[in-house]
């Protein structure tokens, strides 16, 4: 017992409550973190109507079977995090066999994850929108129809194309971090499923499991806002 | 232990709420396939703070929390709410002349879509 509870807990319930409020601590911090890019991001939506209506076009072009790739990596995160929330269980339950294929369907889902963002980075890409992109292609065009969007609303075409740059600053540095997260995420979870093959965990001892499951969950937490406000929202 | 009983959550209840998550994920995408206007933002984020609480309850195990894990949850929340609710009000509902969008051209623009 002494081994499994730190000499400054009591016991072992209020070491797993610490466990979880420095977790969620933390998740506070990120929620601030993403909640003042996502709070730029809908002011200058307020300000930039026109550019921000171009640049979501685009965003939720990239489809498959009619449904745009959001909408599929939406899907995607919510089993990760059915498969994380089955994870935790069958850890409190000692089911380490379960744990481990829960930790692998995660990982799977995961890397799914970021395989369909990078092939939406591939289709922003070739739409010219990808920051770089001019050095390399000097005389190409972005593909989106700027020049009647600017005459439709009455402004200046080099100010919309300035107001259009800046949504793509706001749309690769907030997916850009979130897939950071994800990538943080991954690496986590191949640790935590190292640590369940050796037999680490318990069900009075597996906390990293637990608070890992509460990171992952919030980063698909994050996904849920990003869906309707940068693919959904015109 | 009739606590710890009850910090284990059924798969059942797992799979339902993943189901409920899957409905409303179905429902935000068609919904933004219907032009409602302004009710198209509201539609959007109103299911996806659904969905947020979802998974936050049921999947971060918050609703078997401890008080003190409540109050940090809350907080986060709090001060999101301060920011987000400050901040756009301001732009929302105090148009100043060198405002770029009036209504009138929200509205064309939303149209013409």
């Amino acid at each position: 017992m002494s081994e499994l509870v730190a000499h400054q807990f009591d016991d072992l319930e209020q070491q797993i409550e610490a466990d979880t409020l420095g977790m969620w601590t933390f998740l506070a911090t990120e929620v601030l973190f993403f909640g003042g890019m996502i709070c730029g991001y809908c002011v200058y939506r307020l300000l930039y109507f026109t550019a921000w209506h171009q640049g979501s076009l685009i965003v939720d072009n990239f489809r498959w079977l009619g449904v745009s790739s959001g909408a599929w990596n939406t899907a995607v995160l919510l089993t990760s995090s059915l498969s994380v929330a089955l994870g935790v269980r069958a850890a409190k339950m000692g089911d380490n066999r379960f744990l481990a294929m829960m930790l692998v369907v995660t990982l799977v889902l995961g890397v799914a994850f970021l395989a369909i963002k990078a092939a939406e980075y591939t289709h922003e890409y070739h739409e010219g929108v990808v920051p770089g992109y001019s050095l390399f292609h000097p005389d190409q065009e972005i593909s989106s129809d700027l020049h009647r969007a600017a005459a439709e609303s009455h402004t200046a075409e080099t100010t919309l194309r300035r107001e259009f740059q800046l949504f793509w600053v706001f749309y690769f540095f907030i997916t850009g971090v979130h897939a950071l997260h994800m990538v943080i995420g991954v690496g986590l979870f191949t640790y935590l499923l190292i640590e369940t093959r050796r037999g680490r965990f318990t069900p009075q001892k597996h906390a990293p499991i637990e608070i890992m499951g509460l990171y992952w969950h919030f980063v698909d937490l994050v996904w849920i806002f990003l869906l309707p406000l940068l693919y959904l929202v015109r | 232990m009739p606590e710890e009983k009850h910090k284990f959550d059924g798969v059942g209840l797992y799979l339902v709420i993943y189901g409920l998550l899957l409905a409303l994920l179905i429902a935000t995408v068609s919904a933004a396939r219907v032009d409602m206007g302004p009710w198209n933002v509201v539609t959007a984020l109103v299911i996806a703070v659904v969905k947020a609480l979802l998974v936050i309850l049921f999947f971060m195990h918050v609703r078997h929390s401890s008080r003190l894990t409540w109050i940090f949850a809350g907080a986060a929340f709090l001060w999101l709410t301060l920011l987000l609710g400050l901040t756009l009000s301001e732009y929302w509902f105090r148009p100043s002349p060198p405002f770029p969008q009036s209504t009138a051209q929200l509205e064309s623009a939303t149209i013409s879509r």
